[in-house]
């Protein structure tokens, strides 16, 4: 949250570079409260068929105005299921920023990378706001960056596990490499972790678990978001490290099909 | 008539309209999002949008979710 610091998606600043989910929350005033006392502007809901058993309680009336709300396309197992999720929140209620999840796996939750660039290619030409959630890879993020996503999301590690930056190497090079901001997603359990995201150059931080469950998500909300301002602030004020760059093991030079000189 | 509601069949007795289905299943209607046959339908046409039979209708509203 530095002056002149914004991060600029989808045509929108924002300031607070973390994001918020969510679910999980017992009491929707708490949620209500956690994002107004820590300042978060983007958070991400889902779309879920109404339980007949119950009553059906209105999130949104628990978001604050002007919070950016992203459509997060969890229940998808497939491209189209989330393409199909992904415009009915946008024709019934003008939700254009999409955080694609696709996963057709229910041990570890991973999504998956090649529907997830069938879907940003699709929503992306229709105008989304496309934020894909992946598992780290540098070919899919370049994939997903010609399809027109406005940021990539990588896991930290297996989503609600709290494990933090189990992907670091690789989340890393996304950093390096890929011109799309990179919003670390998916298994930060604690502030600390979050910090260490924004401190190797990440562009934000989403977290959901971690604060909804804790005991006091108003402080924890609170907590992750300066962690990540903090992360910001120290990954701006040092020197570029740059670190993990390949060193092959084997040797560069003999190799069996070049003319020798 | 039968329809399919949230995946699961339904009988329906007489003509009725989506918004007296919403009306009947739900005490608070409120902020829910209905699509019939994979085409939402606004509030304002629920009234004057009959059921019909092999209808697919779902209700779906906005959660929590990460």
């Amino acid at each position: 949250m530095t002056p002149k610091d914004p991060l600029v998606i989808g045509g929108k600043t924002i300031t607070n570079r973390f994001f918020l989910g969510t679910g999980k929350f017992g009491d929707k005033k708490v949620m209500r409260t956690a994002i107004e006392k820590s300042g978060v502007e983007v958070v991400t809901v889902a779309l879920r068929r109404v339980d007949q058993q119950q009553t059906p309680e209105n999130l949104l009336d628990f978001v604050p105005e002007n919070t950016i709300l992203m459509i997060n396309t969890s229940g998808a197992r497939n491209a189209r299921q989330a393409v199909t999720i992904a415009r009915i929140a946008r024709e019934s209620l003008g939700i254009n920023w999409v955080k694609i999840e696709v996963i057709d796996d229910s041990k570890y939750l991973l999504p998956d990378n090649q529907e997830t660039i069938k879907c940003t290619e699709i929503l992306a030409g229709e105008g989304f706001t496309v934020m894909p959630y992946i598992h780290p890879d540098l070919y899919v993020a370049r994939e997903l960056q010609k399809a027109g996503a406005a940021s990539v999301m990588p896991l930290g590690s297996l989503i609600g596990s709290g494990e933090g930056l189990q992907a670091r190497k690789f989340i890393e090079i996304l950093i390096r490499e890929i011109d799309l901001p990179v919003v670390v997603d998916a298994g930060i359990g604690v502030p600390s972790q979050a910090a260490e995201a924004m401190e190797m150059g990440a562009d934000a931080v989403l977290a959901n678990t971690a604060v909804s469950i804790a005991r006091d998500p108003v402080q924890m909300a609170r907590a992750f978001s300066l962690a990540v301002q903090a992360g910001r602030l120290a990954h701006r004020a040092r020197s570029r490290e740059i670190r993990g760059q390949a060193s092959p093991s084997s040797p560069l030079t003999g190799f069996l099909f070049e003319e020798s000189p | 008539m039968k329809v399919m509601v949230n995946g699961k069949n339904r009988k329906i007795e007489g003509d009725t309209t989506l918004f007296q289905l919403l009306s009947d299943t739900f005490s608070r209607p409120g902020g829910i999002i209905t699509v019939r046959n994979d085409q939402i339908v606004e509030q304002k046409e629920l009234k004057k949008t009959p059921v019909r039979e092999h209808d697919r209708i779902e209700f779906l509203q906005i959660v929590g979710g990460g």
